[in-house]
């Protein structure tokens, strides 16, 4: 190689050496400070007991949702059915204490896929005048692209 | 070498580093999806495609770049380097995958434009947290794929090694857009910290192996020589050059090579014709000064390439007196014959 060009590799490094851990510094000291609290945790799916009952049920363009009662007196089953290909890939459901709360106060519960079934466990806490609220947000895209009342 | 362009220039050794080099590509992308699959049973297969082979471009290119500093800090590592632009292409194949997949999954199926969804749905460029990482990575591609297209000898010879090697010299770019991609996007999902301290420590040792071998004169390099009445500059002495190696000088901005071979000394330009390779650190081999990179020769007594081949270097007078080693800084035009200086028994 060339002087010249070894000198510029030794500027362009120098100047790396300072700019790239400035910027990670920066990138992780707001890890878990997204105005959107995602957790990154893998849901499993929660069986349905034949002794369980539905509370209530409404439908989406994409999604038929249904909440049941949970193996307890503390907990809640919300079973969604996804009928259609989602229009957001990147679909996380969150509990909200009601539909107009800022997504600060929502918890996420899960992530939803391809067509097929899923289930979440919520506690009963969340069960308010207007019944349980939820929410399906893109945190890619930073869009909320459903919003549900499951009213019993 | 090769006198005419190949589509892709393949010779025996080529072909076997390939293998090796597709081989393990593949065993790792068995292992992450093997991986994943335990851990995280309900993975949907097109996450799983994004997820293996972004890590694995990642992983390549940090390869990819310590190759550079590694053969100049040790030549054991030269022929990794002499194979490196199949790496490269392998890599930017392995992201333009993961690219593809992800802006299909991400801004596909909907009325806008996938490239359109890419830059407004997401506007918050004044978030660190929220910011539209995606961006960055689609510019990386857009640089990873002209450097791809430009891989070829066509293009090198075409644009000149030191434009091309100029422009190659985005891939430091790519890599710096390609971290803040990774720091900004998936990192900010995760809640362990272990995946921060690895790519924490991938970026440590890439730009100290730079700085390193950037700050770190060839062995044998000699500045600020004393110089005799006819201009001639006192190199050093006959021992210290080892047989069919060379000593190189830096002096009035010529970078020179003085060889020893087969008992006589000659001096030729030490910056190949091809990729600008240091010649001074390659060796004199069937006669031929070989280029370290890849493999380039010239004959040393007027540093042209042996036919057919028809590169050629600038050669400078050689003097001994005594046991004491003089070039002649002023060189003669490319592939002018110089008789070598023999050496007396």
């Amino acid at each position: 190689m060339v002087y010249s060009l070894r000198r510029r590799h030794l500027f362009i490094w120098i100047f790396w050496a300072v700019l790239i851990p400035i910027g990670l510094y920066g990138a992780f000291s707001v890890v878990g400070q997204q105005e959107i609290p995602l957790e990154r945790r893998e849901l499993y799916p929660v069986p349905l007991s034949s002794q369980d009952s539905l509370i209530a049920e409404t439908k989406t363009s994409e999604i038929i949702w249904t909440l049941w009662n949970g193996k307890d007196s503390t907990s809640l089953e919300v079973f969604a059915k996804v009928i259609e290909p989602l229009s957001h890939p990147s679909a996380f459901v969150y509990v909200v204490p009601n539909l107009e709360a800022p997504l600060s106060s929502a918890e996420v519960i899960g992530d939803l896929g391809p067509v097929g079934n899923y289930s979440f466990s919520i506690a009963t806490d969340w069960i308010t005048a207007q019944g349980v609220c939820l929410i399906v947000h893109d945190p890619i895209k930073s869009e909320t692209f459903h919003s549900i009342e499951l009213i019993p | 070498m090769a006198l005419t362009y190949k589509s892709i220039l393949w010779n025996r050794q080529k072909k076997r580093y390939d293998l090796i080099m597709w081989g393990i590509m593949l065993l790792y992308l068995g292992i992450f999806t093997g991986s994943q699959f335990v851990f995280f049973p309900t993975i949907s297969p097109e996450a799983l495609i994004i997820r293996s082979t972004g890590t694995l471009a990642i992983l390549m290119l940090h390869v990819i770049l310590v190759i550079g500093p590694l053969a100049r800090i040790s030549p054991k590592f030269l022929p990794l380097l002499y194979n490196r632009r199949h790496m490269g292409v392998s890599m930017f194949l392995i992201a333009s995958v993961h690219a593809g997949l992800s802006l299909l999954q991400f801004h596909g199926f909907s009325s806008t434009s996938p490239l359109v969804a890419l830059f407004t749905s997401n506007p918050r460029f004044d978030s660190i947290s929220q910011f539209p990482f995606q961006t960055f990575g689609f510019f990386a591609l857009l640089i990873l794929f002209f450097m791809a297209v430009s891989s070829h000898d066509f293009w090198l010879k075409n644009l000149s090694p030191y434009v091309w090697k100029t422009l190659h010299m985005l891939v430091y770019l790519a890599y710096l857009l390609l971290i803040f991609h990774i720091a900004l996007g998936v990192l900010q999902q995760e809640s362990t910290s272990i995946y921060m301290y690895i790519l924490g420590l991938g970026v440590f040792l890439v730009v100290v192996l730079h700085i390193v071998a950037a700050v770190r004169s060839p062995k044998s390099m000699l500045k600020d020589l004393p110089r005799d009445s006819e201009g001639f500059v006192k190199v050093c002495t006959l021992d210290e050059i080892e047989l069919d190696c060379a000593k190189v000088i830096l002096v009035d901005g010529e970078n020179i090579a003085i060889f020893k071979y087969d008992g006589k000394l000659s001096a030729i330009n030490n910056v190949c014709k091809h990729q600008n390779g240091p010649l001074g650190e390659g060796k004199v081999i069937d006669g031929c000064v070989t280029c370290p990179w890849h493999g380039y020769q010239y004959l040393p007594e007027n540093g042209s390439s042996p036919p057919p081949f028809k590169e050629k270097v600038s050669t400078y007078d050689v003097k001994l007196l005594g046991n004491t080693v003089w070039v002649n800084p002023t060189p003669h035009p490319e592939g002018t014959m110089r008789p070598p200086t023999i050496i007396p028994n």
